[in-house]
């Protein structure tokens, strides 16, 4: 196991907290266990294609960044205005 | 083992400590403004720290280049996403984004 794998492995371990934010809370913390994790699942995916020696995988990692700030964005405006 | 190799170590374990302290922090603070300020140390140093020790391990490299990019998006979108989520929360429990009438600000308060 090379410290990248090593790293995606202790990134995922991190990411067990926001599940627990995710079932515990409420509609609020929700959101804040869904922004801390798809940081976390972004960089996931960076660590395992830098691992495992696959560059074109990199790309999944940026449009996850990408697509988790846009998802971040309409929760938010969901729980102010509608739910 | 070579310097390249130590700084990668260091940088990968100033990565991963960032996403731990924001893991502990969600767990251990209950309201909503206190867990947001825990995705700081994630967005911060944890998604900067690990795309910086790929950038020392490949240079400018495909993967390199990308994983900055995602540095950056990640940087740079972490005050937006808090400030959103603040604003989203206030406005729920309140009703508006603006100080009610009856509102009270202790440090405005302390400074007149």
């Amino acid at each position: 196991m090379n410290p990248w794998v090593l790293c995606a492995v202790a990134v995922l371990a991190c990411m067990v907290p926001c599940f627990v934010v995710c079932i515990r809370g409420d509609a609020m913390n929700r959101l804040v266990g869904l922004e801390a994790g798809s940081v976390m699942a972004a960089i996931v995916l960076l660590l395992l294609a830098q691992g495992f020696r696959r560059e074109p995988f990199v790309d999944i990692a940026l449009t996850l960044a990408l697509l988790s700030f846009g998802a971040g964005l309409v929760f938010a405006r969901f729980l102010e205005r509608w739910l | 083992m070579n310097a390249c190799d130590i700084v990668v170590w260091i940088l990968l374990a100033v990565g991963v400590l960032g996403f731990l302290v924001c893991a502990v922090g969600l767990l251990l603070s209950r309201d909503f403004y206190d867990q947001l300020h825990f995705l700081a140390p994630a967005s911060l140093i944890g998604a900067t720290a690990i795309p910086l020790a790929i950038l020392v391990q490949d240079g400018f490299s495909q993967t390199g280049s990308k994983a900055i990019l995602i540095a950056v998006l990640l940087f740079w979108a972490n005050p937006v996403l808090t400030h959103a989520s603040a604003r989203a929360g206030r406005i729920r429990r309140k009703g508006q984004w603006q100080p009610t009438d009856n509102e009270k600000f202790p440090a405005a308060a302390e400074k007149k």
